[in-house]
C-alpha cells in the first residue's frame, strides 16, 4: 500500500501542470462548512501550487516512513488526511478505489504499534490492531455486496447485457473486449454479480479463498489494463494482499499474540 | 490488563466497528431506511467515510465525445476530438496516470449531460453550470496543452450524446478566453 502512495506521489509530480498548476485541468470552488470537515477541504479552500506541492512532499515522506516501518499512530493519521485532502481537491478524477484506499489508511492509523515496555499498552495497542484487522476486512467485504447490490437495482445487468454495453464504450474499451463474443459477455456479467455478492459470505472459508481471490485478481488486472482504470484495478489488488497478508498473520498471532507486535 | 478491562475494551471496539460499518450501509446503500436514518449516516460518512459503489450502474448505454475548434470572425479550424484524444494518450501508456485527464472529462460530461437534460440544445454564451465549468476547463486544457492553441482566440464546444436510436447534440458558441 505505501508502494502505491509512493507511485501516487509520483503520478501527482508527473501531471503537476494538469493537477496543480495556476492553469490546472482541475475546476475547484473553496467549500467552507465551518465545521470538522473543512480539515478534509484545506487543500481545496486555499489551493496554492505550493500548498500541492508541499502536499506530494509530504505524502511522498509519510510513505516512506510507512514503506520502512517507521510510520506512528500520528505519521498515519497525517496520511490519511493527506489523502482525503488530496481526494476532496482532485475530486472529479477520483474513482471508488480512491475512496475505499482512503477506508484503508483510516484503518491503518490503528496498525502503528510497535511493542513498548508496559504490557498495559501493549494490550491495549494489541487490540486496536485486531480492530483494524477486522475493519479491513469487513470494509472489503461491504463495498462488494454494495457493487452487487447495485447490480440487481439495474436492468442491463440483470438481463446479462450491461458488460457487452460497458465494452462498446471507447473510454472502458480495448480492441480484445471489444470484440468478445456476447455470450462470453454475458457469462462475465453473471459471474461478476455471482462474485461480488458472494465474497463477503465465502471468503471466509478456507477452501473457497484461493479460487475468490484469483478470480479478483484476474478481473482486476482486466480492469486496470484492458478497461484502462489502472488506479481502481490496482486499489483492489492490494485490498486482496492485505486480505492474504493478515489471514495468514492473524494465525500467527492465535499461536503468539506477542510475536504480531514485535514484527509490525 | 484485567480481563474485565478487556472485555469491556473489545465490547467497545466491537460497537463501534458495528456502529461504523452499519452507518457506512445505510448511506452507501441503495435503499434507505428513513430520511432521518439517511441525514444521520451522511452526516458520519461524508467527507471522512465517503465512498460509492455505483460501479458502472446503470451500465453506460451511451457514448459522448466532446470537440473543440478555435477561430475568428469567419475563419474556424476543423472541429477537433477532445474526448478520443484523451483516451488515445491514456491508453499509449495507461499506467502513467493519464486516465486521470480522461476520467475527469468523462466525468465533467456526465454531469453536463445531467444538468441539461435529454434534448439538443445550442447555447449562445457558456451556461452558468458548475458542471460546465469543469469541462470547459478540461477542454481548454487539452486544446492549449495538446494542440498549441492561440491565447486569445474564441472557441466552441459541441458535445455528441449518442444513445441507442437517439442522438443528442449540446453546442456551446462564442466562448473566450479573455
Amino acid at each position: 500500500m505505501y508502494l502505491f502512495l509512493l507511485y501516487k506521489a509520483l503520478i501527482y509530480v508527473y501531471h503537476f501542470r494538469l493537477l496543480f498548476s495556476a492553469k490546472k485541468m482541475i475546476f475547484t470552488r473553496p467549500v467552507f462548512t465551518d465545521t470538522l470537515q473543512d480539515l478534509v477541504f484545506v487543500l481545496n479552500n486555499h489551493y496554492s501550487a505550493g500548498l500541492g506541492l508541499a502536499c506530494i512532499v509530504a505524502l511522498s515522506l509519510l510513505s516512506l516512513l510507512g514503506l520502512f516501518r517507521r510510520s506512528n499512530y500520528l505519521s498515519n493519521l497525517l496520511l490519511w488526511l493527506l489523502m482525503l485532502n488530496l481526494s476532496g481537491y482532485l475530486y472529479a478524477t477520483v474513482t471508488a478505489g480512491d475512496y475505499l484506499l482512503n477506508q484503508l489508511l483510516f484503518f491503518n492509523i490503528f496498525f502503528s504499534a510497535r511493542p513498548g515496555a508496559s504490557p498495559f499498552f501493549n494490550d491495549l495497542k494489541t487490540a486496536f490492531h485486531n480492530m483494524a484487522l477486522a475493519g479491513i476486512k469487513v470494509q472489503v467485504c461491504l463495498a462488494y455486496f454494495l457493487a452487487g447490490w447495485f447490480k440487481l437495482t439495474d436492468a442491463a445487468w440483470l438481463d446479462g447485457s450491461a458488460v457487452q454495453q460497458i465494452f462498446q464504450i471507447p473510454g472502458y474499451t480495448s480492441a480484445i473486449l471489444m470484440s468478445l463474443p456476447l455470450w462470453l459477455c454475458m457469462v462475465l456479467n453473471y459471474a461478476t454479480m455471482a462474485y461480488q455478492l458472494l465474497f463477503p459470505f465465502t471468503i471466509w472459508f478456507r477452501s473457497c479463498k484461493i479460487y475468490l481471490l484469483a478470480f479478483g485478481i484476474i478481473q482486476h488486472l482486466v480492469i486496470a489494463f484492458g478497461m484502462g482504470l489502472f488506479s481502481f484495478g490496482i486499489i483492489m489488488i492490494i485490498c486482496y494482499i492485505l486480505f492474504l497478508k493478515y489471514d495468514d498473520r492473524s494465525e500467527a498471532i492465535r499461536e503468539n499474540p506477542r510475536a504480531d507486535l514485535e514484527n509490525l | 490488563m484485567k480481563p474485565a478491562l478487556k472485555t469491556i475494551l473489545a465490547a467497545g471496539m466491537l460497537l463501534f466497528l458495528g456502529f461504523h460499518f452499519l452507518a457506512l450501509l445505510h448511506y452507501a446503500a441503495p435503499v434507505s431506511v428513513g430520511a432521518r436514518l439517511k441525514a444521520a449516516s451522511a452526516l458520519y460518512c461524508y467527507p471522512y467515510f465517503h465512498q460509492q459503489w455505483t460501479v458502472f450502474v446503470p451500465a453506460p448505454d451511451r457514448q459522448s465525445d466532446l470537440y473543440i475548434r478555435n477561430g475568428e470572425g469567419a475563419v474556424w479550424q476543423p472541429w477537433h476530438p477532445v474526448t478520443q484524444g484523451l483516451i488515445r494518450r491514456q491508453r499509449q501508456c495507461p499506467w502513467a496516470g493519464r486516465e486521470m485527464e480522461a476520467l475527469l472529462l468523462t466525468n465533467a460530461i456526465s454531469y453536463v449531460r445531467h444538468d441539461l437534460g435529454a434534448q439538443t440544445l445550442i447555447f449562445d454564451k457558456a451556461p452558468d453550470l458548475p458542471s460546465f465549468q469543469v469541462m470547459e476547463r478540461a477542454a481548454r486544457y487539452y486544446f492549449r496543452n495538446y494542440r498549441c492553441w492561440a491565447e486569445g482566440r474564441d472557441y466552441e464546444l459541441l458535445l455528441v450524446t449518442k444513445a441507442p436510436g437517439k442522438t443528442y447534440v449540446y453546442y456551446f458558441k462564442n466562448l473566450s478566453l479573455l
